[in-house]
């Protein structure tokens, strides 16, 4: 019987309080099983979303073209995960550090990400000796190297390393041979910037034109500024084609617009992956006519090049240059490789799929034979009233 | 003497003289508050991007956008004497710890540059033309680097010589204690002083940004060159500053002729130590 105050309540009023106490139990039930209910559902959307892929990208994200390689390697997760995650719909996540440009950083950088972040793949590096360190990091950790930008030759020693942009050596060879049967160089100057990337094309190219070398010129990376001594030098060697490198777009940009200040009036020919939009607003006139011989262009017809130009015009508002593709490029087929090996830490089996397999690239076909990325496919590129354009 | 020699000794003169401007406001601010400014570099950086901005967003002429960059590296300088220099000068080991909070602004501009631009290089446009005279040729901008250059020292020269202000810079550059007993407000005249060197190098930004080009990089490397400029003609001194900007300017393009860059870069180098371990107090230094 119900009571209030201890004494008990009977008749009508009895059985009022007998039905709201009934109706309390009711109640409680329900607001439980709703509970229940509502955290399992919750339970149900939480394991819906499964944990993200985490990936570590290590650039010189300070400079231009370690922006680049960042914005090109975010653009390709973006569109990995709206076409449904990599691994059974988990979507993959890009942790990015700061290589400084130096091996000591890459290497602190690779560090975190392999004991902190516990990432299963590094993606990324463009200096030789940033990528060199890192890569011995991420042997020592078993750990998958993705080297987006690079060149360096001693990467794939590591199984489970693989390099993205040519050697400088593949360049040197598709390219001499282009000068050779295209330009047909008579007296030729080369003017490069002072590192083992530089150094290593003045030994390609002596190797193959001799004598017809009749100046090869060194600057200093990001230090030179001004380079009328050096355009001096050329003009003195009067040359008929001048064949340039560089890494950072306004020393480039600087270089032609001196020669052209200068009165060098030869061919332009720059190696391969700097012809790019940020040179052309550098440089200015003085760049116009300069050609090169690369593994992609923005105007190349395969669908993917297609959807990630549109892609990269939508969310940047301009082209894409060489390093925003191969920042691109190592995210999109690591993502597709993860896909098809169904695992993102067993690096074993992810490099093994890697190696076997034959990626979509925006560049066509791309395969890894012996770590390197090939692909059928190279062109022509040259400047041609403001615009890169590919030639014949 | 050849052609290629002479146009060396062009190309070295009008590079000198871009560097005399900028290691001049490192040698004024030494001079008077005997301080070293680590955020000069910056401080010319900001005004090559002040170009940059001003040509290329706003659409000013470049001899309109020039005068623009001087003045916002005074208001950085301004900025930079408010917040790291001139709170510190009072304390006993001030001196010292501005070397750090100059270093720190200089860092903070740049970082702060690099999240607002980026890191993206930029052409500026300055005077078009070109000028050839007996095989030795000159573009407009590097003939205007060399008349602007000698404009602006002639100015200063004037300045120190025909003003107060002047007359009280070179008062407490003698002796701080002197101007003191004399009523010169040192601190504010300091202030001044800092402000005006941040000026000059912000127009040096801006008149080298057509020949080197814009990158946020610029100011670490032009800081090198202006120390080594500044130490080599003695801290403090200006005279010693511009002779030593064109000399090395010189020296560099014309052993570039039979050399390497790099190898006439460390020549430079090399003449840098020479002075130290003869003469300490710089070539036209003095030993106080």
């Amino acid at each position: 019987m119900p009571s209030i105050l201890g004494l008990p309540i009977a008749g009508r009023a009895g059985a009022f309080f007998r039905r709201g106490a009934q109706l309390r139990s009711a109640a409680r039930f329900l607001v439980a099983g709703y509970a229940v209910a509502f955290s399992s559902l919750t339970c149900t959307l939480v394991m819906a979303q499964p944990a993200p892929v985490t990936v570590g990208v290590v650039y010189p994200i300070k400079t231009m073209l370690g922006q680049q390689g960042k914005r090109g390697a975010e653009l390709a997760a973006e569109m990995l995960n709206a076409s449904g995650g990599v691994l059974r719909g988990a979507p993959l996540k890009l942790v990015v550090y700061d290589d400084n440009y130096t091996p000591a950083d890459g290497v602190a950088a690779a560090r975190k990400l392999a004991s902190e972040d516990k990432v299963p793949v590094i993606v990324g590096a463009i200096n030789t000796s940033v990528s060199l360190g890192i890569n011995q990091v991420a042997q020592q950790n078993g750990m998958m190297f993705l080297a987006a930008v690079t060149k360096a030759p001693a990467i794939t020693d590591y199984d489970r390393a693989f390099r993205f942009n040519p050697l400088v050596s593949t360049d040197g060879e598709v390219f001499n041979a282009y000068l050779k049967d295209k330009v047909k160089p008579q007296r030729l100057a080369i003017v490069v910037e002072n590192g083992d990337y530089g150094r290593s094309i003045i030994t390609n190219m002596k190797a193959a034109f001799g004598s017809a070398v009749v100046a090869s010129e060194m600057f200093e990376i990001l230090k030179q500024s001004d380079f009328s001594t050096l355009a001096s030098r050329i003009k003195s060697a009067n040359p008929d084609v001048v064949c340039f490198a560089w890494s950072a777009p306004e020393q480039g940009g600087n270089l032609l617009r001196t020669l052209a200040e200068a009165g060098v009036t030869a061919k332009r020919c720059i190696l391969p992956g700097s012809i790019t939009p940020v040179l052309l607003q550098v440089a200015g006139p003085a760049v116009e006519g300069a050609f090169t011989v690369d593994i992609w262009a923005p105007t190349m017809a395969t669908e993917t090049n297609k959807k990630f130009v549109a892609a990269f015009q939508s969310k940047f508002n301009e082209m894409p240059g060489k390093v925003d593709f191969l920042g691109f490029e190592s995210i999109w087929i690591l993502g597709h490789a993860i896909r098809k090996a169904e695992t993102a830490t067993d690096t074993a089996k992810l490099a093994a799929t890697l190696r076997a397999g034959t990626w979509d690239s925006p560049r066509g076909p791309v395969k890894f034979p012996a770590g390197q990325a090939t692909s059928e496919k190279w062109v022509t590129l040259v400047v041609k009233d403001g615009k890169i354009v590919v030639g014949d | 003497m050849s052609e290629a020699l002479l146009q060396q000794i062009v190309n070295g003169l009008s590079v000198g003289f871009g560097y005399a401007l900028i290691a001049l406001g490192l040698t004024l601010a030494f001079g008077v508050l005997h301080v070293i400014n680590f955020g000069h570099g910056e401080v010319v950086m900001l005004g090559a991007l002040t170009v940059v901005i001003a040509t290329t967003k706003l659409g000013l002429p470049y001899l309109i956008a020039l005068p623009l960059a001087a003045l916002v590296g005074a208001l950085v300088g301004w900025v930079f004497n408010r917040l790291a220099v001139a709170p510190l000068l009072p304390r006993e080991s001030g001196r010292t710890d501005i070397l750090l909070t100059t270093f720190a602004m200089g860092v903070l501009a740049y970082q702060v540059v690099l999240s607002i631009w980026g890191p993206a290089p930029a052409r500026v446009d300055g005077l078009q033309g070109r000028f050839e005279l007996g095989g030795v040729a000159l573009t407009a901008q590097r003939l205007f680097i060399i008349g602007a250059s000698i404009a602006t020292l002639l100015a200063l020269e004037q300045l120190a010589r025909r003003t107060r202000f002047g007359v009280e810079l070179r008062a407490v550059a003698q002796s701080e204690h002197a101007a003191r007993v004399v009523g010169i407000d040192v601190k504010s005249l300091g202030s001044r002083a800092f402000i005006l060197a941040a000026g000059i190098a912000g127009f040096g930004g801006g008149l080298l940004a057509p020949i080197t080009s814009y990158s946020p990089a610029l100011g670490q490397a032009v800081l090198i060159k202006a120390f080594v400029i500044v130490v080599m003609g003695g801290l403090g001194s200006a005279l010693g500053a511009v002779v030593c900007a064109l000399g090395i300017g010189v020296i560099e393009a014309m052993l570039g002729l039979y050399v390497d860059e790099s190898v006439a870069t460390g020549c430079v180098y090399g003449l840098m130590l020479l002075t130290l371990l003869l003469r300490p107090q710089g070539l036209l230094g003095s030993r106080t």
